[in-house]
């Protein structure tokens, strides 16, 4: 069973868009209103509070609900959403964003600025445990000087700032959404094309068209219906029987054999990066990590063709970064090939000619799991010997929070912009420093401060290429490979194109696209 | 009879508070948090500590029992953390779903295991009993996420036959919940008939032995008369225990197929819960389980009496 919803492929899920093969060539036909979408998920939704979850699902099922000011278009440039327009003021820190006119809620009421000043403190308030709180930590005040403008003041220069406010962990309620008193969302009101109707869960999560939704004559379909099927080998079944209109993580395993015998009752497509990256990782604050040659006589010993063919099976590509070759920020760095005398070398020289002992902390979860003995089987070829110790996915979760682990690997979730894809990780104050393996060096530091400045793009590019030349050189986050998934549906379902991490609704392909032709 | 079921009730109480200790100081000891479980890895420290200390979970761990037993003796077991929902509406959501499963299940194990257990006995050491307990040893042995996986892919996929997944509630539409439980319920009962045949081959084998039935016979009563009158009745008393005792584990442990059929039972509620640390709908789904389990086991003794009339509840 293969859980999108592990919590650390939940890392800023971006926008990105797939730019596979292109959907069918679809018949000059002009959209059919009405009709209900089945969606199969692979995981349940756990909470209807965009802010309060770091599940991809969350974000999969909730976004036809709620919105956010900027979203991204399919070759990840920003697009206006509930925002018709942003600008940043000559002082470099004053972001302005105007907001679109004529937006309603769910309940009605039109959106205003007081609404996104109160959804983003909501955000930064740590008693909420936002998800998105760190994403939006340079803000340092919200202003609305007018109720369909908002004026965010950052502590510092940040060029992409809003990249950041992009997914539905940053979505915009209604204030009358939220209990003053508790902090808890008491109504699922937002902007989206859907309306919530009713969930249950582990069984379905409804929502009904918002007539008076703001993009005009949109969405087309009456009803979407979300059901949780975990079991992959079931979700698929329940798309060739029709049980379900369309499901979003094909099992990889079978998704060869999909595209040999194509059907003419449903079609496949590939989601290229979909399954974001995966690493290996060693914690430099513990023994034999410490030493820098340790550390690369590991990274020379390991495989990463087969690494990436067991974490993704069969559907990856080897990486030394932590983007997928599909994306512009895949940066031109020259690859450390495996090279196992490399490797015997320096744990000599390291004063370790036959290898050590160490220990895998590794979690509970069937692709975490597949990649482990993988691993462990090619650093024996050095005389590394690991040991593997797996625990459930909360158990695992705190022991590498807590720097509690000699190495330990684990999946990093698709990225929009190279801030998102290093500056968490790398930098000492990134906050979730641990999943460098605490790595230290300054000039790393330096670089991913000026990524975070500088707004032209080729400049941006040189500079994270030296922040993967450096990690590669370091050797504590090991990123060995991407992993595309693919998703499927009837072909009756008309005008939808998967998105990298499977949100339903997004503008330009999402759900308020999407019709059932007749 | 009223004292055998005021002591029955006596010790139900007892426990469930001891078991609601247990279960709150395992969660506790378990390392991982629902904080952890939300937010995973990649969120910083600070945002976490934040949450804990809005959901109480910064508080010394007796005061946190404390609270949830003072709330649970007034019939109040509280919300989910995660879900924010109640966890008495969750329950009266997905305990229906697994009572209609689990008695499903059992009218498919028994329709099964009777036949087939009385045909092996009185057919010993013939085909019809190797037959049988080939069956029975396959049921028991055959895995639910096997099954109910093949099971799908030949009537649902193949033969078109039955819905592959998904729970409709028998009051909105009969006859479409009736074609949605049929997968499930045989995945389950199957398992089920594999244990019952045994025990009904093995009870009826050995009342065949006794003096009553050549008595019975002598008398002229037809085979099957004597079967269904006389060795039958005593031959179920030990089945009806195991029946008693399966019926408990499926009420609380049907996960595997509700996962596979996508049927929202407590089963699934509960594997969940402990996944992510929700401890109030933990609890819940056990004090609930192990209420029906006792009731369960109620029943089977008072169904003993009705069966055998020389046992008294005292």
């Amino acid at each position: 069973m293969r859980r999108l919803h592990h919590p650390l492929l939940t890392l800023a899920p971006a926008l990105l868009l797939i730019v596979s093969i292109l959907p069918p060539a679809t018949q000059a036909q002009s959209p059919a209103r009405g009709g209900t979408l089945t969606v199969g998920v692979p995981a349940e939704l756990k909470t209807l509070d965009p802010h309060q979850s770091a599940l991809t699902i969350t974000y999969v099922d909730l976004s036809p609900i709620f919105q956010t000011l900027v979203d991204l278009g399919p070759s990840l440039e920003l697009r206006p959403l509930l925002a018709a327009s942003w600008k940043v003021g000559s002082d470099n820190l004053t972001w302005t964003f105007n907001l679109r006119h004529g937006v309603l809620f769910h309940n009605g009421r039109e959106l205003t600025s007081r609404d996104v000043k109160f959804s983003i403190e909501r955000i930064l308030d740590p008693k909420t445990g936002a998800r998105g709180r760190g994403d939006l930590s340079a803000v340092d005040s919200i202003a609305t000087p007018d109720p369909y403008t908002v004026q965010f003041k950052l502590k510092s220069p940040f060029s992409v700032f809003p990249t950041k406010l992009t997914t539905t962990f940053q979505a915009i309620l209604p204030v009358e959404a939220v209990n003053p008193a508790t902090n808890e969302l008491v109504k699922p009101i937002g902007t989206g094309p859907f309306a919530f109707v009713e969930w249950k869960t582990n069984d379905h999560l409804t929502m009904r068209r918002f007539d008076r939704y703001w993009e005009k004559g949109k969405p087309y379909l009456d009803e979407v219906v979300i059901k949780p099927i975990p079991d992959e080998t079931v979700r698929l079944t329940a798309l060739q029987t029709g049980d379900v209109n369309l499901i979003l993580s094909v099992p990889q395993a079978r998704i060869q054999d999909l595209f040999a015998h194509p059907s003419n009752d449903y079609v496949i497509r590939l989601v290229r990066g979909g399954g974001g990256q995966g690493v290996v990782i060693l914690n430099t604050r513990r023994k034999p990590f410490d030493n820098l040659k340790i550390r690369q006589a590991v990274a020379y010993a390991l495989n990463k063709r087969e690494l990436t063919e067991a974490a993704f099976r069969g559907w990856g590509h080897p990486v030394n970064q932590n983007f997928a070759p599909s994306s512009p920020w895949y940066l031109k760095v020259k690859e450390r090939a495996m090279d196992l005398a490399k490797s015997k070398q320096l744990l000599g020289e390291a004063g370790m000619p036959n290898g050590f002992k160490t220990t895998a902390t590794v979690g509970n979860s069937s692709d975490l799991l597949a990649v482990a003995p993988v691993y462990q089987a090619e650093l024996r070829r050095v005389g590394i010997d690991v040991a593997l110790q797996a625990f459930d996915v909360p158990t695992w979760a705190k022991r590498i929070d807590s720097g509690d682990f000699d190495m330990e690997n684990t999946g990093f979730f698709a990225k929009v912009d190279p801030d998102d894809g290093y500056y968490r990780y790398l930098h000492s104050n990134g906050g979730v420093w641990q999943l460098s393996g605490f790595l230290a060096n300054p000039t790393l530091d330096r670089l991913l401060d000026d990524g975070r400045v500088e707004s032209e793009t080729e400049k941006r590019k040189a500079i994270y290429a030296k922040v993967v030349e450096i990690v590669q050189e370091e050797s504590s986050m090991l990123i060995y490979g991407s992993g595309d998934t693919a998703a499927g549906w009837r072909t009756t379902v008309r005008g939808f194109a998967p998105q990298i991490i499977g949100a339903l609704s997004y503008p330009g392909g999402g759900v308020q696209e999407t019709w059932i032709s007749k | 009879m009223i004292r055998y079921l005021q002591a029955r009730v006596l010790a139900l109480l007892l426990i469930l508070v001891l078991m609601s200790v247990v279960v709150f100081s395992f969660l506790h000891l378990t390392p991982g948090d629902p904080v952890e479980a939300m937010l995973g890895s990649e969120v910083d420290q600070e945002t976490k500590d934040g949450l804990r200390h809005a959901l109480g979970l910064d508080q010394p761990l007796p005061v946190q029992y404390g609270l949830w037993m003072s709330r649970a003796l007034r019939g109040d077991l509280g919300s989910s953390i995660q879900m924010h929902q109640r966890v008495s509406a969750l329950l009266a959501e997905k305990l229906p779903v697994t009572i209609e499963l689990t008695a499903a299940a059992s009218v498919v194990g028994l329709l099964i295991a009777l036949p087939a257990g009385v045909l092996a006995a009185v057919r010993r050491n013939s085909a019809v009993d190797l037959g049988a307990m080939g069956i029975a040893l396959a049921g028991v042995s055959i895995p639910s996420f096997w099954l109910g996986v093949m099971l799908i892919l030949l009537f649902a996929l193949h033969w078109r036959i039955f819905p592959s997944i998904g729970y409709v509630p028998i009051f909105r539409d009969p006859i479409g919940a009736l074609r949605h439980l049929v997968l499930p319920a045989v995945t389950l009962g199957l398992g089920l008939a594999g244990t019952l045949t045994r025990m009904v081959r093995s009870g009826v084998l050995e009342e065949l032995g006794h003096e009553y039935v050549r008595t019975a016979k002598a008398k002229g009563l037809r085979f099957p008369t004597v079967i269904n009158r006389h060795v039958l009745r005593n031959a179920l008393l030990p089945t009806l225990t195991v029946l008693g005792v399966q019926v408990s584990v499926l009420l609380g442990g049907a996960v595997i197929t509700e996962q596979i059929f996508a049927w929202p039972g407590v089963g699934q509620l509960a594997v969940q819960a402990v996944q992510s640390r929700d401890y109030p709908v933990l609890q819940g789904s056990i004090l609930i389980i192990a209420v029906l389990a006792t009731v369960v086991q109620l029943v089977v003794d008072l169904a003993y009496a009705f069966m055998d009339p020389r046992i008294r509840l005292s």
